[in-house]
């Protein structure tokens, strides 16, 4: 599948970690923290889904932050409708309602977004590319080869577009740009950033460094895109996070798109991440120089182009229904009456070329998954409202403000399980009801891992014991999906994982199923 | 059995060391007697115990290999059983040094132990080396066996010896590491007539025990911000501790076992908030002071439980039930993503000022940031090198031309910097203090943190959990604006400009956050133009 075939999927917060699930290293990673030991765990961090299949692959066994929603839901092609809705932003609302594990009720809302331009169709405008580099010691092994890795890039540019690149140190400096991207003297330039200080890092000055001379814009409708590529580390002068944040949607408020390329000794997720989820660009890990090659290729032919700005999205439950735990998104909140997202900017990417994602996955789930407790003892009856979505923010194309409002009806009344074991599925295409089966599939892989991390083994194992009637039920069925057919891979070997580590320490294990996990039973 | 080789069991202070391991082991712990007492107990009379008996089997052993039975000790034998004796003394303290010092060296004896069917787990604790004072003693009992002058051996002899040998050895193999009493600030009890399998993680955050108050514990802990769990299996009427340092000691697994490194944590002075999940339970938070450290019975039976820093869990008519005692609160554990209840100002700061402090600097160029800082270009040689100060626009007088000189102090949790110019003075203060509030006098007016707060605070996505105050300016005019810009005077006679850009309280505080909000306490930013 080309990227072209993903253009009506909106760049919406970290989900465009969709283009990092494609480039990402997924080769085997050292499991750090094993020491020879023979329990090992890996690095915690978002380094995405890549990271913690090779972590499985290896032997081990993930530690939960490692499995990032965003980036698992983006490994899977879910499908929304159509997006005639008339604007450059259309909502899409599902509801499933299916029994718990203990029998109780499960009521997951999902939430889609997508849009009815076609990047394809829009003209490619010139681009301003800032290249920021953090060139601590801790990127040093990501530099080796950065002249060979940025001139891919450049070749991905063309002669109208222009180059900058900023040094990040203990100060930062604009080191040369705007130039052509043939222009000889980058060659230079790159070639003495490979060296490296270790004076620390001003991650706030490197970015507002960058950020202004990407506003230099060589005409006014040029693109600005800031590559940054980052220790995580934050360590002289303005170093608050909040700061350095804000500083970060100041600029994708003024159209400036920043991706973020974390890597390195010591990788510090925090801060790269922070400004992924801002939306504004993509968020990768690179393993190696050679993943820095390939991110950068990548981040050379695709142009993020904003479609909306001010991006507002609530959801609020209808009486006889509160709020519980969201998914999908880090930076939307909740309460028991609204879950809420905020994003100062909403991109769709154009590509030139196309290229497959990861080992055969399709990509493109992202989406806002909204639990969901009905008061079974309210007099609401069926076929009621169950949640109201509000989407309000202005079109980046035409400056029109554009609110819409989406409602999800329950076709049972609120907390009340289906009348059998099979789920209650408001949209039931398989490509789209699928979405919920995904999340199922997370939340067991986190679950598993969870428990794993707190020395739980039986429940560890039997968290994904629960899952095998439901998921080989669901793979038996029109719902049969590869990506879902991959998760029970992914998860299989886990378990082995998990029984081998497990019994190398306390001796054999059996498992138990646990009582409070948070999935739903989809079928069994 | 050799006459004299195993005279040493003989010896009265090794029948008293043994009577002492059996006695501590078997009566002591679990009467209540504090677990450190016991635990120090075992060591001193086990380095006595263990080499005599390690030298018994060792010389057994060889003169059963040599296939000569003893006929009593010549001259001749004398040097060998000295060897012996010191190879079995050397070789018992080093274990025991390597264990007390290295957890690794503690889990392959535990892990030996466990082959030999005595499954144990054992923990690294320096303090035990306070048990080396023994050796001497050890020592003097060992010697025995290297004397010239031995008597004939009689059958009572070898008969006793014998004895005393396999009670020995019992005694050693029956040692449980496991003490009958946790040393604990707070304990789990299982009230239930169902073994539990009941999970524990803490939250690494440093509180303000004051400031926590009533708030919602769910508020206040982030879920990144748990650390690592641990499992136990709680039989009925059985306690756990709740200490996290206690809690993985029992498990064995401090700074080593299931899987990473795992360091003991201190998280906060005064009091913790732990995390207690079971099946049948919704994840429950519990605060608990940490001041009184108590000797917790490992199981109902075995003494009075304390009546403080308990938590217990029972059964209900669905699932279980926690309950506390009065000095502990617990609450169920809603995870979600808090909106923050109210907008933190941003911290004031400027670029590193450690790279410009020295000489004075040409302004090549002034402008505004996009996020509202000031961008101060300064002249390096032919380079123009950005100095970004996060402060009010307005109170930053410096433009194009003017030379510039940054200075930069700590002093007395008062970090300061300032910028020179021929007129002017900048200065951006961060105030840290322990507690609630803060304050710092500055051109003789006085900058501080009221104890009101502006809101019911919010939870960073770094961890730390912070709370807005109002801020205080002495000498305030009536209906004078504190969070605006304020004029003074100093006693000097120059004109400030003062702006309180920050104050606020940190209740939580991670240590991944930012300097300022990754210590728990008072924080206050400010900005002072002397004009």
């Amino acid at each position: 599948m080309s990227w072209h075939d993903t253009r009506t999927l909106l760049a919406l917060c970290a989900a465009a970690s969709v283009a990092a699930t494609g480039c990402a290293n997924s080769g085997d990673a050292t499991t750090e923290g094993r020491n020879g030991r023979s329990l090992g765990v890996g690095q915690g961090g978002a380094q995405d889904i890549g990271y913690f299949r090779s972590i499985v692959s290896a032997g081990g066994v993930p530690r939960p932050d490692t499995l990032d929603p965003v980036g698992f839901f983006a490994e899977h092609a879910v499908d929304l409708p159509p997006a005639d809705c008339g604007e450059v932003v259309c909502v899409h609302s599902s509801l499933a309602i299916a029994q718990r594990f203990d029998g109780a009720n499960w009521t997951m809302g999902f939430v889609g977004l997508n849009t009815s331009v076609d990047p394809a169709s829009l003209p490619r405008p010139p681009v301003h590319l800032v290249l920021a580099i953090d060139t601590s010691a801790a990127t040093s092994t990501l530099r080796t080869n950065l002249m060979e890795s940025v001139r891919t890039m450049l070749a991905t540019l063309r002669p109208e577009d222009r180059v900058s690149i900023v040094r990040v140190g203990a100060v930062a400096d604009r080191m040369i740009g705007p130039v052509g991207p043939a222009d000889r003297a980058l060659a230079t330039i790159l070639t003495s950033l490979t060296t490296f200080n270790d004076d620390g890092v001003a991650l706030y000055d490197g970015l507002a460094v960058a950020g202004e001379a990407a506003l230099e814009r060589p005409s006014t409708d040029a693109l600005s895109h800031v590559t940054l590529l980052s220790s995580g580390a934050a360590s002289r002068g303005i170093t608050s996070t909040d700061r350095i944040v804000a500083l970060a949607e100041q600029l994708a408020a003024e159209g400036v798109s920043i991706s973020v390329v974390g890597g390195g000794a010591q990788f510090d997720d925090r801060i790269p991440l922070a400004i992924g989820e801002i939306g504004s660009g993509a968020y990768y890990f690179a393993e190696s120089s050679e993943d820095l090659s390939d991110i950068l290729d990548l981040e050379g032919r695709t142009h993020l182009v904003p479609i909306a700005t001010d991006f507002v999205l609530r959801v609020t439950p209808a009486p006889g229904y509160h709020i519980g735990r969201v998914y999908g998104a880090r930076r939307m909140t909740a309460s028991d009456t609204e879950a809420r997202l905020e994003s100062p900017v909403l991109l769709v990417g154009q590509r030139e070329g196309a290229t497959d994602v990861d080992r055969g996955r399709r990509g493109g789930g992202g989406g806002l998954f909204i639990e969901l407790y009905g008061d079974a003892t309210s007099s609401l009856g069926a076929d009621q409202n169950a949640f109201t979505v509000e989407v309000t923010y202005t079109n980046a194309l035409s400056g029109e403000p554009v609110s819409s409002t989406v409602e999800r009806r329950n076709p049972l009344p609120p907390g009340i399980n289906p009348p059998t074991q099979m789920a209650q599925l408001t949209d039931p295409v398989p490509t789209r009801a699928k979405a919920f089966m995904m999340l199922n599939m997370f939340l067991a892989l986190r679950a598993a891992t969870q428990l794993y991390d707190e020395e739980d083994c039986a429940r560890s194992l039997g968290v994904i014991d629960m899952m095998s009637g439901s998921v080989e039920l669901w793979q038996g069925t029109e719902f049969a999906d590869p990506d879902i057919a991959a998760d029970w891979e992914l998860m299989l070997d886990l378990r082995d994982n998990i029984r081998t580590q497990c019994e190398a320490t306390f001796g054999s294990v059996t498992p138990v199923e646990p009582r409070s996990f948070p999935g739903g039973c989809m079928m069994s | 059995m050799p006459d004299s080789t195993h005279r040493p069991l003989r010896h009265p202070l090794f029948v008293s060391s043994l009577a002492l391991l059996v006695v501590n082991d078997h009566l002591l712990k679990g009467s209540g007697a504090p677990s450190w007492l016991t635990g120090k107990l075992s060591d001193f009379a086990g380095l006595v115990v263990a080499p005599v008996l390690l030298h018994a089997a060792w010389v057994g052993a060889r003169r059963r290999w040599e296939g000569r039975a003893p006929r009593g000790e010549g001259a001749g034998r004398s040097g060998t059983s000295w060897h012996s004796a010191a190879i079995a003394m050397a070789l018992v303290t080093l274990g025991f040094v390597a264990t007390e010092l290295w957890q690794p060296a503690a889990d392959v004896v535990a892990r030996a132990l466990g082959l030999l069917g005595v499954p144990s787990r054992l923990w690294a604790d320096p303090t035990d080396l306070l048990a080396l004072a023994v050796l001497p003693v050890t020592w003097q009992v060992l010697r025995g066996s290297a004397t010239p002058h031995e008597p004939a051996s009689t059958a009572w002899s070898r008969a006793s010896s014998r004895t005393l040998f396999a009670m020995g050895v019992l005694a050693c193999v029956a040692t449980s590491p496991r003490p009958a009493t946790w040393s604990t600030s707070a304990y789990l009890l299982n009230g239930t007539d169902a073994a539990l399998d009941v999970r524990l993680r803490w939250a690494s955050v440093s509180l303000s025990c004051s400031e926590v108050g009533t708030r919602t514990l769910s508020t206040i802990v982030a879920p990144e911000v748990l650390t690592r769990g641990t499992t136990f299996r709680v039989a009925p009427g059985a306690t756990i501790p709740l200490d996290d340092w206690a809690a993985l000691a029992a498990r064995g697994e401090v700074d080593a076992g299931f899987g990473a490194p795992r360091p003991p944590s201190s998280f906060g002075e005064g009091c913790v908030i732990g995390l207690v999940a079971t099946d049948g339970l919704p994840d429950t938070l519990v605060l608990w002071p940490t001041e009184t450290i108590l000797a917790v019975p490992t199981t109902q039976s075995a003494g009075e439980l304390p009546a403080t820093g308990r938590v217990e869990l029972t059964s209900a008519a669905v699932g279980l039930e926690l309950s506390t005692s009065s000095d502990l609160r617990a609450e169920a554990y809603d995870a979600r993503t808090m909106p923050r209840e109210c907008a933190l100002d941003l911290e004031i700061g400027t670029s590193e000022a450690a790279s410009f402090e020295g000489p004075s600097f040409e302004i090549r160029a002034r402008s505004a940031t996009v996020d509202d800082c000031v961008r101060l270009d300064f002249a390096m040689g032919t380079r123009a090198v950005p100095f970004f100060v996060c402060a009010p626009a307005e109170l930053v007088p410096f433009d194009v031309g003017d030379f510039v000189r940054v200075d930069a102090s700590d002093d007395l949790g008062v970090h300061r910097v300032a910028l020179v110019d021929a007129d002017h003075t900048l200065v951006l203060l961060r105030v840290r203090a322990a507690g609630a509030t803060a304050g710092v006098v500055e051109g003789g007016v006085t900058l501080s943190i009221d104890e009101t707060e502006r809101c019911l605070g919010a939870r960073l996505d770094c961890g730390s959990f912070v709370v807005p105050h109002e801020p205080h300016i002495s000498g305030a005019a009536p209906g004078e604006d504190p969070h605006g810009i304020v004029m003074r005077t100093s006693p000097m006679g120059r004109a400030m400009r003062i702006q309180i850009a920050r104050a606020e309280s940190v209740i939580a505080a991670s240590p991944t956050c930012a300097e300022g909000r990754d210590e728990p306490g008072a924080l206050l930013d400010a900005v002072v133009l002397y004009e």
